[in-house]
């Protein structure tokens, strides 16, 4: 009883530091001289989505580098506002609101994921600010916005399309027969049914499994099973990192040996050639960047990604970043205001040029279909398709597990 | 050999004990009585160090022990038998006594005090594996009792232990508390059960609403007409 | 129905139930002893599971290993975390909501530190035997989840062994059962404490590992896996070590048996659908007596 006060004095003084600690990890505003130009939002540092998050954030902040050390943005510096949105969709939008009515940013930047920026598009028409992020799958594009923009967009319909156009180059009695898909349960995940439902009918490949499944995936033993018994001999595993290293695994310790396996998001983070290692191998999936393109600018970026994280080749969502701000940057320098109508009115009328190639946007404010596709050989993501872009030849069908 | 001096203890705001005294000497038989609500408990639990005091000493031979904490005052040798007997529910019979010997003080000699309870109550012997929760009242007192045996106490403190026993449960660990003393054992008896409290007991407290109102041999505590109205229903 | 799938199925998810058990066995214990919701429970998991990271990609050090040597060096740390943190708690008018509320910092700052050190990046436990089966028959019994199921069971019986047959585990449940008595006979409630939260700890550190050598892992994982310490906790009683242990299997069973029988979206929602079912009719767990 006597010592109540002390402990009360203490747990107040853990809570202090438990907010102080909160108001540490908010974001860091930088300062510059003049007056700058703010762009705002927020990004999934903290969270689900972190990983993803906190590189787009570096491609954002290597942009604004490059382009303050070039005299900046209408000559103008320009400086960031990220808030971290935890990876929740409501803080995104609660955040994207406050950029735009409390702090009165000069530009929005995009953001991630599928769902999230999917959120923000209506805010941003709303208040009338270009929203120029990867919006999430087609479904975001057709809502009738006329200030999103996709630059180059993450478009779940063309994930596989570059997979499918190499796919149907195979012989027809060399293709798999039977195929086995399971799809995590979310938008970003669904959207990918969109290219395998249409070529799977023209490729004469017979859906034997079509299944959801929620996340988390703890364990995928009876998927596997069940691919397996139903002879299954090509596997679409439409998913994202966790549940896509857990589909992994339980093929290979099953000894599931289909002719392929295809493999939604998660194949495509640094990650998964980092920690399966060989057994992350001959992976099929898709993209819509890659530092492995030949346009200007690529070059640049992966070295400096080498220089800064020793990396081969920049990860996708830091290009997402950098591109989306090309666009931006583009289309402010072209409008040479920063007025917002008159931005869009640029973006709908010009061609911008990105690391994943020019671009030019139609009504919805889509690209045309970007998509190049990969397979993981040798702990590398080659692009297989279409031919021209090739860095090499796909390795079909998939060779049985190493021991 | 246990002194108490000017002893106030408050709960918050409110003074449950105020300015209490008492003395008990080695071999001695005390009692202590009064209404419910009156302090017993709260001067119990201020000699074992369950709850801090105010003001005032509490001397135990020669030692203070102001502010030690209750494994401190255990390991002396003041063993409480608490109100309500609170036996580890969920523990066998033999866990329960064994916990009384927890003390390292006593560890050592578990084997021989358990074969000393089970000699003094056979009853528990037959019990040892029965939760304890799933014993009648007589035999959880019992429990209690020999818990604060196996600790080898040399002030016994025992907290109402008729409290809620049929009479023959009641008057069997009479009996055996007298046992206890008359083998040399210092028990300081609180109980409502005035009656028989005073005739086993030499020297008795009453306390009420936390004042000490009378203390006296028990002889004369038992003649005295206050006590007889308020306690006695005389 | 198939019953290769159907044995597979519970094969798999006995297994991992017991990993489960393992992981939420020390979070049950603080929170009947000590009244501590130790919602960073699942962060030191982590913090195992990070640990065997790092020693397996430096030292080649193997998972089984690591698990042995976290255990004493979490219980040291936890010692110290006991001292610093929960002992001064231990008087507040409402532990369960200081403590859950001290307890959330400590999970994030332990989150931040572990992003920090391993970085954001999501990480999978890969010792040689991680994708290898031992085949019997039509089954596969997957190493990992062997190793991870011996390695819980391994961890369970220790504690309870310890529980039930030393006289500090006495204590333990004694301190729990009624504090009062046990402290009226000599038990020191804050060094009692501080051994309970310490094997919490360090079992979460093995479980954590355990649970590693199933799924891949992030700095925010362990909010993932707090969910499973309550499921575990809520159907097996809290503070019972064996209910834990039988939670686990239950739960193991009831969704490798909607694994072969439900569409798999459904699976997340009978488990968890199952918590509620307990929070509502048994909010004591399967079983009746409180107890180790
Ligand atoms: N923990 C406590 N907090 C507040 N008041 C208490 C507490 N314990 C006892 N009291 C109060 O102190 C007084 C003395 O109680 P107690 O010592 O239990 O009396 P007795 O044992 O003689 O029945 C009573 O008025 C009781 O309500
Ligand atoms: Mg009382």
């Amino acid at each position: 009883m006597m010592k109540v006060q002390r402990s009360n004095v203490f747990s107040w003084l853990v809570i202090a530091a438990i907010i102080c600690s909160f108001t540490l990890m908010a974001p860091a505003v930088g300062f510059s001289a003049g007056k700058p130009i703010v762009i705002g939002g927020s990004l999934p540092l903290t969270g689900a989505y972190a990983e993803t998050g906190q590189w787009i954030e570096k491609g954002l902040r290597f942009w604004a580098e490059e382009i303050n050390s070039k005299g900046g943005l209408l000559g103008r510096p320009v400086e960031f506002k990220i808030y971290d949105d935890q990876s929740d969709v409501g803080k995104a939008v609660t955040f994207a609101e406050k950029a735009i009515t409390v702090d009165k940013v000069d530009l929005l930047f995009g953001g991630y994921p599928g769902t999230a920026a999917r959120a923000v598009m209506p805010v941003a028409e709303k208040h009338r600010f270009v929203y120029v992020s990867m919006g999430g799958h087609m479904k975001s594009f057709e809502q009738g916005y006329t200030y999103s923009f996709g630059a180059p967009p993450l478009m779940g319909e063309w994930w596989y399309e570059g997979f499918f156009q190499w796919l149907a180059t195979v012989p027809a009695d060399k293709r798999p027969k039977r195929a086995a898909v399971y799809t995590i349960n979310n938008p970003v995940g669904l959207s990918l049914m969109d290219s395998i439902n249409r070529w799977t009918k023209k490729l004469n490949i017979e859906i034997v499994i079509n299944e959801k499944y929620n996340a988390p995936l703890t364990d995928a033993t009876a998927l596997i099973v069940k691919a397996k018994q139903s002879k299954c001999d090509i596997l679409f595993a439409n998913g994202f990192f966790p549940d896509g290293v857990t589909t992994m695994k339980a093929a290979k310790a099953l000894g599931y040996n289909p002719k392929a396996i295809v493999q939604g998001i998660g194949s495509v983070v640094p990650a998964w050639v980092k920690e399966l290692g060989r057994d992350g191998d001959y992976v099929f999936s898709g993209t819509c960047l890659s530092g492995q393109l030949k346009y200007p600018g690529n070059d640049k970026l992966n070295a400096y990604i080498k220089k800064t994280y020793n990396l081969n080749e920049y990860p996708l969502y830091f290009g997402f970043g950098y591109s989306w701000m090309q666009t931006l940057e583009q289309a402010v320098a072209g409008a040479k205001v920063l007025d917002q109508t008159k931005i869009r009115d640029w973006l709908k009328t010009n061609k911008v040029n990105t690391i994943a190639g020019p671009m030019t946007f139609d009504k919805r404010g889509l690209p045309e279909p970007i998509n190049f596709g990969t397979q993981i050989i040798n702990g590398k993501v080659e692009l297989i398709s279409p031919k021209n872009i090739q860095t090499k030849e796909p390795v079909y069908p998939k060779p049985a597990w190493e021991k | 050999m246990l002194s108490v001096e000017n002893l106030t203890v408050c709960y918050g705001q409110m003074k449950a004990l105020r300015d209490v005294s008492i003395e008990i000497s080695a071999g001695q038989m005390v009692a202590l009585i009064g209404a419910n609500g009156s302090g017993k408990t709260t001067l119990l639990n201020a000699i074992s160090g369950l709850v801090p005091i105010e003001e005032g000493k509490i001397t135990w031979e020669e030692q203070s022990l102001k502010g030690l904490p209750p494994d401190k005052v255990c390991s002396k040798g003041i063993i409480q038998v608490p109100e309500g007997r609170k036996l580890f529910p969920a523990m066998t019979v033999e866990e329960n006594l064994m916990m009384g010997a927890y003390h390292p003080n006593v560890r050592k000699q578990v084997q021989e005090s358990l074969q000393k309870v089970f000699s003094t109550f056979p009853r528990l012997a037959d019990r040892r594996r029965q939760f304890a929760g799933s014993l009648s009242g007589g035999e959880q007192q019992m429990v209690a009792l020999g818990r604060a045996l196996m600790a080898k106490p040399r002030l016994l403190m025992l907290d109402e232990p008729s409290l809620g026993l049929s009479p023959k449960a009641a008057a069997e660990i009479f009996d055996i508390i007298r046992g206890l003393n008359k083998e040399g054992m210092t028990i300081l008896l609180v109980s409502q059960e005035v009656m028989q409290t005073l005739a086993i007991t030499t020297y008795g407290y009453v306390l009420e609403n936390g004042d000490l109102v009378l203390q006296d041999d028990c002889k004369c505590l038992q003649e005295d007409p206050k006590v007889k109205t308020s306690y006695l229903g005389m | 129905m198939d019953a290769v799938l159907i044995f597979q199925s519970l094969i798999s998810g006995i297994m991992m139930g017991m990993v489960y058990a393992l992981l939420g066995v020390g979070f049950s214990l603080t929170w009947g002893v000590m009244h501590v919701i130790n919602i960073s429970h699942g962060a030191f998991g982590l913090l195992g599971a990070y640990a065997a990271y790092s020693l397996l990609q430096y030292f080649g050090v193997d998972p089984v290993a690591s698990a042995a040597m976290s255990v004493p060096v979490l219980f040291l740390m936890a010692c110290g975390l006991y001292q610093l943190l929960i002992r001064p708690i231990s008087r507040a008018k409402n532990v369960v909501m200081a403590s859950m509320i001290l307890t959330f910092g400590l999970a994030i700052i332990l989150e931040n530190i572990m992003a920090l050190i391993w970085k954001a990046d999501p990480r999978v436990l890969t010792p040689t035997y991680s994708s290898g089966a031992l085949i019997v028959g039509p089954f596969y019994f997957q190493y990992p989840h062997l190793v991870g199921f011996g390695l819980s069971l391994v961890g369970i019986t220790v504690l309870y062994l310890f529980l039930k047959k030393t006289y500090t585990g006495m204590a333990v449940r004694a301190a729990w059962q009624q504090p009062e008595a046990a402290r009226l006979y000599g038990v020191n409630l804050f060094q009692i404490s501080m051994i309970t939260f310490a094997l919490a700890v360090s079992t979460a550190g093995a479980g954590g590992i355990c649970l590693a050598l199933l799924n891949s892992f992030e700095p925010h994982s362990h909010n993932l896996w707090l969910i499973y310490l309550f499921l575990v906790v809520i159907v097996g009683g809290v503070g019972n070590v064996i209910g834990t242990a039988l939670a686990g299997l239950i739960i193991g069973v009831i969704t490798g048996l909607s694994m072969a029988f439900l569409p798999f979206q459904w699976v997340n929602l009978v488990t968890f659908g199952l918590l509620m079912v307990f929070l509502i009719f048994r909010p004591h767990g399967i079983f009746k007596q409180e107890g180790v």
